[in-house]
């Protein structure tokens, strides 16, 4: 299942975030909590992290892109668990 | 929201801390690894505890997520002859000249467990700083479409801060009295600001024990911190002092 990677509440909705650079490559497999992107807003960086595991499937959006909360950024293909 | 005299409305805890460690001139390099290494450990404990070190550095460039070489143009031999390392890192910001005299201001703070988000967060820095400044005597205000800090005379404080896991690192530098000839080897203000300093600002020596000790208080009180432990070395640090060699 794709799960999107959104960009999480920061605390104030019409802030203009840029994406500065992505931690994960398309193709690589990430780790819920890992850190997969990260965003700027002036003067400050932060971290985006990987809500579940899986492989990282696309990239919505560049760096140097604008982006604001609730954006999709990327997409993760969830692992299937062997049961 | 940017009102001045704005204060958070935080969950109060009555057992919430801070550790706050007056470092002295301490190298770059040792403080980043204090900083990484507070910022695992309280990932693991997930308690509401902060830590807060304020140092100064020896001579130093770093240049920040914001920033570019192009900030360094003309200063380059200069900055060669004088042996001063130049370093790209993770932090918010443009490209900053360290340098005794400035203060560097990094708080590691569990910002989700005490509600703060990242405006929040980025409000108290600055108001703590322009309250810090009324008590020296200088009025200090915002910009906008600057994360500064300015005084009548110029750009006195950077904003260059880092969140991981939603606890904060790096943090701030306020120019108190450092060599500005040194400082203004760079273009740190990418917005054509006069950079300046508080002891500029006030046209004498700025107390740095004084500017310590008031950020310091005005800091615990704008994130809502009731307890300090106040510590002036950290057994993991050693302190350096460079000699420069930069005749401008």
């Amino acid at each position: 299942m794709a799960t999107p990677i959104v960009v999480p509440p920061v605390g104030c909705p019409n802030q203009d975030l840029t994406v500065s650079l992505w931690l994960a490559r398309v193709g690589e497999q990430v780790f819920a909590g890992d850190r997969v992107v990260e965003l700027l807003m002036p003067g400050i960086i932060f971290d985006v992290e990987s809500s579940c595991s899986g492989i990282i499937t696309s990239y919505e959006c560049q760096p140097g892109t604008k982006v604001r909360e609730g954006n999709v950024l990327g997409w993760i293909e969830q692992e299937q668990l062997d049961s | 929201m940017n009102s001045p005299t704005q204060r958070f409305n935080i969950p109060q805890n009555q057992d919430r801390a801070m550790q706050i460690y007056m470092l002295g001139c301490v190298d770059f390099d040792s403080l980043l690894l204090l900083q990484e290494r507070t910022l695992q450990e309280m990932r693991r404990k997930e308690s509401d505890q902060a830590v807060l070190f304020i140092c100064e550095h020896p001579p130093i460039v770093t240049i920040g997520r914001e920033g570019s070489l192009r900030q360094l143009i003309g200063s380059e031999q200069e900055l060669k002859a004088g042996q001063i390392e130049v370093r790209w890192i993770n932090r918010g910001g443009g490209a900053l000249f360290h340098a005794p005299g400035q203060l560097a201001v990094y708080p590691v703070i569990p910002l989700k467990r005490i509600g703060l988000g990242i405006p929040d967060y980025q409000t108290g820095l600055s108001q703590a700083v322009i309250k810090m400044a009324k008590e020296q005597g200088v009025v200090a205000h915002t910009q906008p479409g600057s994360s500064g800090i300015f005084s009548r005379c110029g750009q006195f404080s950077f904003l260059g801060a880092a969140i991981k896991s939603w606890i904060s690192y790096y943090g701030m530098y306020i120019n108190v009295s450092p060599d500005m000839k040194l400082l203004r080897l760079i273009d740190s203000n990418q917005n054509d600001h006069r950079l300046t300093s508080l002891s500029a600002t006030l046209t004498r020596e700025a107390s740095m024990s004084a500017v310590r000790e008031s950020l310091m208080r005005q800091l615990v009180s704008q994130f809502g911190y009731q307890q300090t432990h106040i510590f002036t070395q950290h057994p993991l640090l050693h302190k350096v002092k460079n000699q420069v060699y930069v005749h401008t």
